[in-house]
């Protein structure tokens, strides 16, 4: 990932007093850059995709895993889908992939990475070219998963514990 | 409004981060003791107006007297997602309890 380096959050994790101090300002700088090179893309990219990065901030959410959807007769496209917990909610993201997904890490090895109740850390969407689009995702395992895609989709939808008991022993 | 600059000792406060903009409410001041039965609750605390690592090194020692040495994962303020007045946090690494204890930075703090 460029803004949201792994390395960082690993020595920031180990940081003792005023040497925090100097990693958050390399932090802070970082996701300046970060908002900066967003706001550059951002006319760029899919309505979705916007609309997705702007309404939906899916830190600490359930990872419940990926799902890839190899095209049976080879002449179509894979289609990737994520799904999250967040709350209530279960959000599905969906790419059409132009490569295949790609697991990295953890890097660095740390204490801080765990497999216990995977969540989401951080991401960063990035444009290849005008119809290339990228999505980097940081897990609370220290894996990063990189998507490269054409198009994308998501959507919200309540799970059954949204739902009144009285209503499901109806 | 606020907190003020980082010029006194840390304060620790009751917190909420319900804030559609990532940013933190700051509550009513509690002790370190309160704190931590807070946080063993699920609710959220704040470590206010200290200096960023005096903020920090208390935050760390409330959530791992809440949820155990070892169990607490740092994360560095995700402004790009949750909002740009978000704060950096330690949370157990396994939940429950739910929550965070945030604390402030030179640059981003809570709301009065």
């Amino acid at each position: 990932m460029k803004y949201t380096s792994p390395e960082l959050l690993v020595r920031i994790n180990g940081a003792e007093g005023e040497e925090a101090e100097a990693l958050y300002d390399q932090w802070d700088a970082n996701e300046r850059a970060a908002r900066a090179y967003y706001a550059e893309i951002k006319a760029r990219l899919p309505p979705k995709l916007v609309q997705f990065a702007e309404t939906l901030c899916l830190h600490d959410a359930e990872w419940m895993g990926l799902n890839v959807s190899p095209s049976h007769d080879g002449n179509r496209l894979d289609v990737a889908a994520i799904n999250v917990r967040q709350q209530h909610n279960i959000i599905t993201l969906v790419y059409d992939l132009l490569e295949e997904p790609r697991w990295s890490g953890p890097e660095p090895a740390s204490r801080i990475w765990s497999e216990e109740q995977v969540i989401w850390l951080y991401d960063e969407i990035g444009l290849l070219n005008d119809t290339t689009f990228t999505h980097e995702i940081l897990l609370s395992n220290g894996k990063v998963l990189r998507l490269v895609f054409f198009q994308f989709n998501f959507s919200v939808s309540g799970t059954l514990s949204n739902i009144p008991r009285s209503a499901l022993s109806a | 409004m606020t907190s003020p600059a980082a010029t006194g000792k840390p304060v620790i406060c009751a917190a909420s981060a319900a804030a559609p903009d990532g940013a933190v409410y700051r509550g009513p001041v509690c002790s370190l003791l309160q704190a931590i039965r807070l946080r063993r609750a699920g609710k959220d605390v704040v470590v206010c107006d200290g200096k960023l690592f005096e903020n920090r090194d208390l935050a760390k020692q409330i959530e791992e007297a809440a949820v155990g040495v070892g169990n607490v994962m740092e994360h560095a303020a995700h402004t790009r997602t949750a909002g740009p007045n978000a704060l950096p946090h330690y949370q157990p690494v396994r939940r429950p309890p739910d929550g965070h204890t945030f604390f402030e930075t030179l640059s981003q703090k809570a709301i009065l």
